[in-house]
């Protein structure tokens, strides 16, 4: 069983831990990740190897992803999968995210209502 | 035909990290490439000049698998040059598919952190010695004695210049980063 509140305590979850959570919906490697951040972000996010390293060695002592398979002999690239306490941060996250954009939204559209009615 | 070595002694501290990196920037400048550094001698093999950028990763060996960590590095264009202690370095050539290190202010603030933490260690047991050696030469001075406290003071004041300089260098990305 996932315990909701300790899972709450790691939010909110930075850019960089969103999309390498997001990316291992599917089993990925590290490059993997790498180049699918950089396709979703349309080449905005762009992981440097320490930033990538450091995120999924964190994530994993999270146990928010989970070793997929061991490296085999000719490649020393691991494979990742998200668990099932990281789809469950994942879930809250989004509901966090999609909060801030609904109000954000309401609130810049009565604006330029309110902006409107001045002139 | 063998290639051609050189040796070059230079001391650099722990926060003079840029320093040393624009160093080894320059030195591949002139056709000089670092192949290893042991108690800061600095082994270099010459080649064709080029643009490459050197860094210094720190990783301790508890939190990672070396050949995993290795492999993502080479992945960013990144290679492997050599390790000292914690210290891994790497270069990369600076062209069009260079990219930095860290990407960002979050994961470089987690690294300084990292390494913080490790010289606490250190630090505990030199002043630890230090409590010890004071004690001793209180009861028995002797010249051999002094010296010793002499050195072991000397390591523990550049351990708290080190710490302070990278607390400063953490609040400073720790500020950057919240606001």
């Amino acid at each position: 069983m996932i315990d909701v509140e300790s899972v709450k305590k790691l939010m909110p979850l930075t850019e960089t831990s969103f999309y390498v959570l997001i990316s291992l919906l599917e089993p990925l490697h590290g490059y993997g990740i790498m180049q699918k951040v950089e396709q979703l972000s349309k080449g905005r996010i762009l992981f440097g190897p320490g930033t990538l390293y450091g995120a999924m060695n964190n994530l994993q002592s999270l146990g928010l992803i989970h070793l997929y398979t061991e490296a085999g002999d000719q490649d020393r690239r691991k494979v990742y999968l998200i668990t099932e306490k990281g789809n469950t941060l994942l879930r809250l996250e989004m509901a966090r995210l999609e909060e801030m954009l609904k109000n954000a939204r309401a609130l810049i559209h009565k604006a330029e209502r309110g902006e409107g009615n001045e002139c | 035909m063998s290639v051609k070595q050189k040796h070059v002694v230079r001391f650099f501290g722990l926060v003079q990290e840029e320093k040393e990196m624009t160093w080894l920037n320059q030195m591949a400048l002139s056709g000089w490439y670092l192949v290893r550094v042991m108690f800061f001698v600095y082994t270099f093999e010459q080649g064709e000049p080029s643009d490459t950028r050197y860094y210094g990763d720190f990783k301790t060996m508890k939190q990672h698998d070396i050949g995993e960590y290795l492999q993502v590095f080479a992945d960013c264009g990144w290679k492997f040059v050599c390790q000292q202690g914690s210290w891994y370095y790497f270069s990369s050539l600076f062209d069009k598919n260079y990219r930095e290190v860290y990407s960002n202010k979050q994961s470089q603030l987690e690294k300084y952190r990292t390494v913080l933490l490790t010289l606490i260690i250190p630090m505990v047991m030199l002043i630890n010695s230090l409590l010890i050696l004071s004690r001793r030469s209180e009861r028995s001075p002797s010249f051999g004695l002094d010296i010793l406290l002499f050195i072991v003071f000397t390591l523990l004041l550049i351990a708290i210049y080190s710490t302070i300089r990278i607390i400063g260098k953490v609040t400073k990305l720790q500020k950057s980063v919240s606001e």
